[in-house]
């Protein structure tokens, strides 16, 4: 288990370096004069010269790459031009409303996606069944942002959603003000969730292991929490990884209709103004995040299905094993050579 | 006189789903199987063998017909009531062992669930109870800690067999427990059956469609054509002597198979 998870943090360490790599690249890459852009097209040469200067973009690509890892290394992620301010610091304020906005989003998915599949399940195809999915796919088609839009008309108010904005962060009160927009999110990414778990819970009903337990007589509840849905869980969990990094970019839209002054909104502001070095920084984070997120998805199912488990010893074994052999053919060769 | 452990009725199952359309798979069916006996089914594939299994384990309901376990009907009761009428005294091992196992539980874990279920023994004499089934399965006590997947499809057809005898039930539906696996170990779990039998006494419906399988461990055997029972008798005059001519074919085909 420790050379597993080992592994998989090199990998994120790896994974994160490639993807600021590509961040990087990706606003080198932008055509015209970063400093041009920032400042407008009537700033004179001297100031845009000036700012160059200031964000080194005068220097060769091999130092800016050096510059630009080391002050991330140290958590300097650069000084927004449209605030004045640090990125770290905007950041650090603007993320808490962001997170808890995609784990409040994630917490509905999960207890509307439990319950909704299992009805469904218990009878493929029937009436309910049909139901659900149908309703569930029909929120799926409706964009986050407007289905917030049908939510505010149902419930007659934007009251709620400026609240969201104009206060600041605390717990109390967010649970309060942010369920409109959370359940948008929420009801949009719901059908994936629902249907991966519904599609699980029916294969693994047909096995011969639930017969087994059924004519041993274990209970009807016994029967589903204890063996099926946790027999379900891997590709639930695998679904709900990705969904969790989906409610992060849905986010961002729904940020701008309820005015909550989180990541997405810092990014919009920041596209707009032209911010680079704020859209670098929020565009890694939440790279850093989705990342981070599978890192978790990958040990909780390594830790609940055994095979899992077993399948990454054999793949240690099999390379180890590979390893062997090519030290024993360089030894053999060596010796063959004196 | 041994008293009847199952008797099955004019048994008529039906997998159709329209009312009006009836398409039997069982029909007019009717056999019974007495204390510590062991009755072997035979039939060619689709003849209806494991839909009976399933029927007399409570998976399927029959259209017509009874099933008596221990004089009691099992008819119109509820999965739940029939595990209560017959306390759970009616266990199936499958076809395929690698399925018949919950993947992320320890075949410890999956020996000891009836004893949880069934609330008699505390821990201590649980956990005594599945090492003693492991030893008469032929397994050391290790194996309780291993997954289903670590075992060979041989050991874990042992498992299932002590999986489904560890509560002492009166009746085993083995649903061709055999034929999945190679002939070497074949002879293993046909061997252990037979142990199992004078350790613990227990009645068995043994499905398979090999007549060598049956003669070796049954005593009886019945002949199942097209949902029906077309012979019914001793192992021995049914091989010598076999009145129905879809008994003789069978006997036949099997002489011919194993020249």
């Amino acid at each position: 288990m420790t050379r597993y998870i080992v592994k998989k943090i090199i990998d994120m360490i790896i994974t994160i370096f490639i993807i600021v790599l590509i961040v990087f690249a990706m606003f080198e890459l932008i055509p015209g004069n970063p400093a041009r852009i920032m400042l407008g097209m009537n700033a004179s040469n001297a100031q845009v010269a000036a700012l160059e200067a200031e964000l080194g973009l005068d220097k060769s690509i091999f130092v800016k790459i050096y510059t630009y890892f080391s002050d991330l290394f140290n958590g300097d992620l650069g000084f927004s031009f449209r605030f004045q301010r640090p990125v770290i610091e905007l950041i650090t304020e603007a993320l808490p409303y962001t997170l808890f906005l995609a784990l409040y989003a994630f917490f509905f998915i999960i207890i509307l996606a439990i319950p909704l599949a299992i009805l469904a399940a218990r009878k493929p195809n029937s009436k309910l069944d049909n139901f659900i999915r149908i309703s569930s796919e029909t929120c799926l088609a409706i964009p986050p942002f407007f289905m917030a839009i049908i939510l505010m008309l149902i419930f007659r108010t934007s009251q709620l959603a400026l609240q969201g904005g104009s206060v600041d962060f605390d717990l109390n009160n967010a649970f309060q003000s942010y369920w409109m927009p959370a359940l948008a999110i929420a009801l949009s990414r719901l059908a994936m969730a629902m249907e991966f778990l519904r599609d699980s819970i029916i294969e693994q009903r047909e096995s011969d292991y639930v017969k087994t337990a059924i004519g041993k007589g274990a209970s009807r509840s016994r029967v589903m929490f204890f063996h099926i849905f946790r027999n379900s869980l891997v590709p639930f969990i695998t679904a709900l990884g990705l969904i969790l990094a989906e409610v992060f970019s849905g986010s961002i839209i729904i940020e701008q209709v309820f005015l909550i002054p989180g990541l997405g909104r810092s990014l919009v502001t920041a596209v707009e103004a032209r911010d680079f070095q704020l859209t670098q920084g929020i565009v890694l984070l939440i790279a850093f995040i989705v990342v981070f997120v599978n890192f978790c998805v990958d040990l909780i199912n390594q830790f609940i299905d055994p095979r899992i488990r077993e399948q990454n010893k054999k793949l240690y074994k099999s390379r180890n094993t590979f390893f062997l052999r090519m030290k024993n053919q360089a030894n053999l060769d060596s010796q063959k050579k004196r | 006189m041994k008293n009847n452990i199952l008797e099955v009725k004019h048994l008529f199952v039906d997998y159709s789903v329209s009312k009006q359309k009836t398409d039997y798979v069982l029909r007019d069916l009717s056999l019974n199987i007495v204390e510590h006996e062991f009755l072997g089914l035979v039939g060619e594939s689709g003849s209806g063998k494991s839909t009976l299994a399933n029927t007399i384990a409570g998976f399927l309901e029959p259209v017509e017909g009874e099933i008596f376990f221990r004089r009691n009907s099992l008819q119109n009761l509820s999965f739940k009531e029939k595990i209560k009428t017959t306390n759970a005294g009616i266990q199936m091992v499958f076809q395929d062992p690698y399925d018949s196992f919950d993947p992320i539980m320890t075949i410890g874990e999956q020996l000891e669930e009836p004893l949880i279920i069934q609330d008699k023994l505390n821990k201590q004499n649980r956990k005594n109870k599945v090492f003693e089934m492991l030893h008469n399965i032929g397994l050391v006590e290790e194996y309780a800690n291993r997954y289903p997947r670590q075992l060979s499809g041989g050991q874990l057809q042992r498992v299932a067999i002590g999986s489904a005898l560890i509560t002492e039930p009166d009746l085993l539906l083995a649903d061709e427990p055999v034929s999945s696996l190679d002939v070497s170990v074949q002879a293993q779990v046909l061997d252990l059956l037979q142990d199992l039998r004078k350790k613990i006494g227990f009645a068995c419906l043994f499905i398979s469609h090999d007549l060598s399988v049956i003669q070796f461990l049954c005593d009886r055997i019945a002949v199942l054509n097209q949902g029906t029972i077309v012979e019914v008798g001793k192992v021995d005059e049914i091989f010598d002597n076999p009145q129905n001519p879809y008994t003789r074919q069978l006997i036949e085909d099997s002489e011919f198979l194993s020249i």
